[in-house]
């Protein structure tokens, strides 16, 4: 369980430091005055695109040896 | 107190894979509103609801992870970044000061609605409210939030992420272009 706090910690000091949490910042977004909230979510998407990718084709499982844990959403 | 500077696009987006990777690789992962329903489950709601009851102890692990990102956010706000104002592009800045958002490029969130002196504005205590419950709805009815679909979802290809991050996106733009001109300058 500690490791998931630290993961925690490690994302809610992400997420301040990216100024992402700023009210201003997902504002100036939606008025496309900078690339930088696209860039967070772009960049994050593409890194976990690539991760996936590679985790279903060299079969990679969690730490548990399990198969990893990837909601599968449904149309509902 | 380190007096670091915000991080770029380019470390925060890499991060926040990192931790969602993470997540994976322990046989978890990464979505932060299911804590709504483990909540609401722990809060007793199973007697409403068939929805709630289920396993919430298994998902307790999740509740472990964003108290960890309240206090990651508390470090970063009191021990690591340079206090001061988010730097905002000018026209952004122009834009938010013709609905009356003074603190525009001067502050980190505006202080109508995050300030102290909401608690004394009966329509930006009502806004925060109703916006607060949007997002608790919608989540849900999505089923996963920011984090959930656009993270995690359209990470792993899935059509119906990409669909519901698309609907977010249009939500946002409908507000900021159509409901903000006229709410902000009434607070």
């Amino acid at each position: 369980m500690l490791r998931i706090l630290l993961l925690g910690l490690l994302f809610g000091i992400t997420l301040t430091m990216g100024e992402v949490i700023s009210w201003f910042r997902i504002q100036e977004m939606f008025l496309f005055g900078s690339f930088h909230m696209y860039g967070v979510i772009g960049g994050a998407v593409a890194l976990g695109v690539v991760f996936n990718l590679a985790a279903r084709r060299y079969g990679w499982l969690s730490d548990t040896g399990q198969p990893l844990d990837i909601h599968q959403y449904e149309f509902g | 107190m380190l007096n670091m500077a915000p991080w770029p696009w380019y470390i925060t987006g890499p991060v926040i894979a990192a931790v969602m990777v993470a997540l994976l690789l322990f046989g978890r992962r990464f979505g932060i509103s299911s804590n709504l329903r483990t909540m609401c489950s722990i809060a007793g709601a199973g007697k409403l609801s068939e929805y709630f009851r289920f396993d919430w102890k298994a998902q307790s692990w999740n509740l472990v992870f964003v108290l960890g990102t309240g206090g990651g956010g508390a470090i970063a706000r009191f021990l690591l970044l340079t206090p001061g104002p988010v730097k905002l592009n000018p026209d952004t800045v122009e834009t938010l000061k013709s609905m009356n958002i003074e603190d525009a490029g001067s502050a980190f969130a505006p202080s109508v609605l995050f300030g102290p002196e909401a608690w004394s504005n009966p329509l930006a205590l009502l806004v925060m409210l109703l916006g607060g419950l949007l997002v608790g709805f919608g989540a849900r009815w999505a089923n996963g939030c920011t984090s959930g679909h656009a993270i995690s979802g359209l990470s792993s290809l899935q059509w119906p992420s990409l669909i519901a991050v698309v609907g977010f996106f249009i939500g946002g733009l409908t507000v900021s272009y159509f409901v903000l001109p006229i709410l902000l300058p009434a607070l």
